[in-house]
């Protein structure tokens, strides 16, 4: 009967023998890596939802709501400034956070030729509908006083469907 | 006995290890984790729909809604703690009253300064039970309140959450909330509506 070190000591010389001249990567725990991963990733992955653009400086505050985002004309609202459709149009609202007029005319004026830009593709485009869509992503500090602003003036802009834009909470 | 498992056997007649080929899988891999990292959603966003309010014009008025019993229900969120207000017209039972009832209940903020959002539930919860069959609350908001503060009172009014046999279900209480500016009787509306004929006119509109 062979004893089990003499197994153990031809197996290694086997082991050297077959793989000489050969550079050995053990792939097994690259392999295991990317079949945790890839199951993981599977899992969270989403199909539905809408593409946003989101300011690095907005912090949104979440909400229960599970409500899926629409194609909408978004207004961003951060602490400094106003962006529309990722396009920054106001960088000073000290005087906006301040004054009494309900009315913004930057924003009033850029979210118009938007209305009246839609509006004559509905005429030309036979399956484009108009809704007046806007979505309003507001950072969570911003006080009631300077978001009714942005409400009113969207809805003079013939933006009058509004949603607010937050983060699900579980 | 043998102990180990089978080996192929070359035919030089040595034992050899069997070999997997891994380079396919592996192209998968490196294919498929780079995509998916890339779309991956670690925040998910949601949309909270909100109303504003709109004045009665003709065709409202053509299509009258059959009574709730609750001809109008307002939650008002101040600084200093929440209310909810509204007109009762029909009393629990269904049946129209002769006077219409106004209803009033206060909501202070809790010790460490929060709002008592539990307890406006348990309000509202009320009279959903009451009134099944109305939908709508008016958000009346103050100036100096934060935008967190209001989405946090707006989840508290559309929608309540409990548990059922150990699930977590959800039941809508008032889903259609209007938000609109508090108002005092002393100044009236605050803030001044400006109108957008002249802005019109240079834009080319008018």
């Amino acid at each position: 009967m062979k004893s089990k070190s003499a197994w153990t000591g031809r197996s290694i010389a086997y082991h050297r023998s077959s793989l000489e001249g050969r550079s050995m990567v053990m792939l097994t725990p690259l392999v295991d890596m990317f079949t945790i991963m890839l199951i993981f990733l599977l899992m969270s992955y989403s199909t539905g939802g809408q593409m946003t653009y989101m300011a690095q400086s907005i912090l949104m505050p979440e909400s229960l709501s599970r409500e899926q985002l629409e194609p909408a004309v978004e207004i961003s609202v951060g602490t400094d400034r106003i962006y529309v459709d990722g396009v920054v149009i106001m960088d000073d609202l000290t005087e906006w956070q301040q004054t009494d007029k309900l009315l913004i005319p930057t924003l009033y004026e850029d979210l118009k030729m938007k209305a009246v830009k839609y509006k004559k593709m509905e005429e030309s485009v036979p399956l484009f509908r108009f809704t007046g869509k806007a979505t309003i992503q507001a950072d969570k500090v911003i006080p009631f006083r300077f978001l009714k602003k942005v409400l009113y003036t969207a809805d003079r802009a013939d933006f009058p469907n509004i949603s607010l834009a937050v983060f699900q909470k579980d | 006995m043998r102990s180990f498992p089978p080996r192929r056997k070359t035919f030089t007649g040595q034992m050899q290890a069997a070999d997997v080929d891994l380079t396919p899988i592996m192209c998968l891999f490196i294919i498929l984790v780079p995509l998916l990292l890339l779309t991956a959603v670690f925040e998910r966003l949601a949309a909270l729909k909100v109303g504003l309010p709109q004045a009665s014009t003709l065709e409202a008025q053509e299509k009258p809604r059959e009574p709730s019993g609750i001809v109008e229900l307002r939650v008002l969120l101040q600084e200093t703690g929440l209310s909810v207000e509204g007109t009762l017209s029909h009393d629990a039972s269904g049946k129209e009253m002769d006077l219409y009832q106004d209803i009033r209940y206060e909501v202070p903020l809790v010790d460490d300064g929060r709002y008592d959002l539990p307890n406006l539930q348990v309000i509202l919860k009320d009279l959903k039970r009451q009134y099944p069959k109305h939908e709508e609350v008016v958000l009346l908001v103050e100036d100096g309140v934060s935008y967190d503060t209001i989405v946090h009172t707006m989840d508290t009014c559309r929608e309540e959450f409990f548990l059922h046999d150990g699930e977590k279900k959800r039941n809508p209480l008032f889903p259609a909330v209007v938000l609109s500016e508090s108002f005092s009787e002393e100044k009236g509306f605050e803030g001044l509506r400006e109108g957008t004929r002249t802005i019109d006119r240079e834009l080319g509109l008018r």
